[in-house]
């Protein structure tokens, strides 16, 4: 019995160690030290029962949301998956060196700012084409819109 | 649907000041302030996530913390409120109280008008 609990409460810090690991180093410490303690002193003394074990797990609550909050960020799954931002970064590309940047905020947010980046940029073979295709294909469909509008007002 | 980052962003917000509100009645350990919050009903549904938002105050100056030794097991962090957090407190009870107003009156959810 007592070898399960050790696997539950083992498997757990493990499973938030893993979920941490982008954290910066002393965050995460200090997270998994915290999550420690709270395991110390909600267990007790032993021996301990399986159902009060999981109980204060379950109460805890799932590593990656504990991680997250951490981070300052929502779980993956209920970020939107293209952010308008990201668009926008996505388009200034071929322009040079630019990337979005992700810094924790003084309010625990994720703060997405565009910023020049010295060691990022698309090769010049591969963004001067791709800014061709860019300024080119909007004129085209005005053109081509045109083209087809034009036949029918005459 | 409102997007859940925002609602989240609302929730941490308040109870970052409910952690602080209950640290102006007294300092504490950090699992018990944690238990309380759990038990406070529907504000936590994970009550390990309230150990970053600890640390975040912490590293905000708006609470401080030391190591106690305890009688049973290994020294626990204690937890006090510093005066920016005092004064945090008082800021956010007069912008919550205006905003839950603001909020009820548009909803049609205030409690002893309606």
């Amino acid at each position: 019995m007592t070898s399960t609990i050790d696997r539950l409460v083992h498997d757990y810090l493990a499973a938030l160690e893993s979920a941490a690991a982008g954290l910066p180093p002393d965050a995460r410490r200090d997270l998994v030290a915290d999550i420690r303690e709270h395991l110390d002193q909600a267990l007790g003394s032993p021996p301990y029962d399986e159902i009060s074990v999981r109980t204060v797990i379950d109460r805890l609550g799932e590593p990656e949301e504990i991680a997250a909050e951490a981070g300052g960020r929502t779980p993956a799954s209920t970020q939107p998956r293209l952010r308008v931002r990201d668009a926008v970064g996505l388009a200034l590309l071929p322009f040079g060196r630019f990337s979005a940047g992700e810094s924790i905020g003084p309010d625990g947010t994720v703060v997405t700012t565009p910023e020049v980046s010295e060691d990022f940029a698309l090769p010049q073979v591969v963004g001067v084409p791709l800014l061709v295709v860019l300024v080119a294909a909007p004129v085209a469909v005005v053109l081509h819109l045109a083209s087809r509008a034009a036949p029918d007002r005459s | 649907m409102v997007a859940p980052s925002g609602l989240a962003q609302l929730r941490r917000g308040a109870i970052e000041h409910c952690v602080l509100a209950l640290l102006d009645r007294g300092e504490r350990y950090g699992f018990d302030l944690v238990r309380e919050l759990g038990d406070a009903g529907e504000l936590v549904t994970s009550e390990g996530t309230i150990y970053p938002l600890l640390s975040r105050l912490r590293r905000d100056g708006l609470v401080e913390t030391d190591w106690r030794a305890s009688d049973a097991g290994p020294p626990r962090r204690y937890y006090r409120l510093t005066d920016a957090g005092r004064s945090a407190l008082a800021g956010f009870r007069a912008e919550w109280a205006r905003f839950r107003d603001a909020v009820d009156a548009v909803l049609g959810t205030r409690g002893d008008a309606a």
